[in-house]
């Protein structure tokens, strides 16, 4: 049985209070995954970030193909509700073309950077997370933002 | 906190607040830090609120590349006595005391009332 994947969230934080104190509650989640390159190479940060999390939730750091082995590859009886963090819309796309059972995507903070335009409050995509979004709905995936379980989940297929 | 905090104990010398602002990425944020880091004298404290919260990830992450002690959990008491008690103390023998105070000040004001009136403390002249 493969991990059941109970929510993929795009926000440039990963690891931090939001998903600490109400999504890991809000999801029953067993495990965390971070893609992310930078922070793979960091073992101090990531057991820091090990710290963090409640005692009986896994944490895994990774890179985009490592997770999908990890999604791919679990052993029999892999009970696992998982949360995946990500930092952009790229490696949730990577994942998706390569094999991911991902239901949905939760966008919670893309912060602005030259080249981006604004959608909606904290959130700014470029042109290539256009295309990307465009991609999802193409695929009937819904991308939805909302920052925490209280706050109003809002398609950002609306928005572009 | 600052503003506060100095209604209580007068100017807060060499203390700077750095906000996350909404659309603020966590680099351009860390980077603020760092410009003010690379000139601050060695010891300095990083307070940071939320244990595992963003800003508390920077101040870790901070720590690990200057000469600077980082602790969670900011509030007025750590506030304060992280004020007070650097002036006297350095290194882990001030964050032990900073947290110290922190902690102390957290109290169940109900609970210390009726114990008082239950033993009649609360009662008389003092």
């Amino acid at each position: 049985m493969m991990p059941d994947i109970a929510m993929v969230r795009v926000d440039e934080r990963l690891v931090h209070g939001q998903i600490l104190v109400k999504w890991i509650k809000e999801k029953n989640a067993s495990k965390v995954i971070v893609v992310d390159n930078e922070l793979r190479e960091d073992p101090v940060m990531g057991n820091f970030l090990k710290m963090t999390l409640p005692q009986d939730v896994k944490l895994e750091i990774c890179d985009a193909e490592e997770a999908l082995n990890l999604l791919n590859t679990s052993e029999q009886n892999d009970k696992d509700k998982v949360i995946i963090l990500v930092k952009n819309l790229q490696f949730v796309k990577f994942m998706h073309e390569h094999g991911a059972q991902i239901d949905s995507i939760n966008i919670g903070r893309l912060p602005s950077k030259p080249g981006k335009r604004k959608v909606h409050q904290n959130v700014f995509v470029s042109e290539e997370d256009i295309k990307i979004i465009n991609y999802f709905r193409e695929k009937d995936v819904p991308i939805i933002i909302q920052m925490v379980p209280d706050s109003l989940p809002i398609s950002i297929f609306d928005l572009i | 906190m600052i503003k506060g905090a100095e209604m209580i104990v007068g100017t807060l010398k060499n203390t700077y607040a750095f906000s996350i602002l909404p659309e603020q990425s966590v680099d351009d944020y860390k980077n603020e830090i760092e410009l003010f880091l690379k000139n601050a004298p060695k010891g300095s404290i990083l307070i940071a609120d939320l244990f595992g919260g963003t800003t508390s990830n920077v101040a870790a992450a901070l720590s690990k590349r200057y000469d600077v002690l980082a602790v969670s959990g900011l509030d007025m008491a750590m506030l304060i006595a992280a004020d007070e008690l650097r002036e006297e103390y350095e290194g882990n023998e001030l964050i032990d005391k900073i947290l110290k105070k922190s902690i102390d000040n957290c109290k169940d004001l109900n609970k210390m009332l009726n114990e008082m009136l239950k033993n009649k403390k609360g009662m008389g002249k003092l």
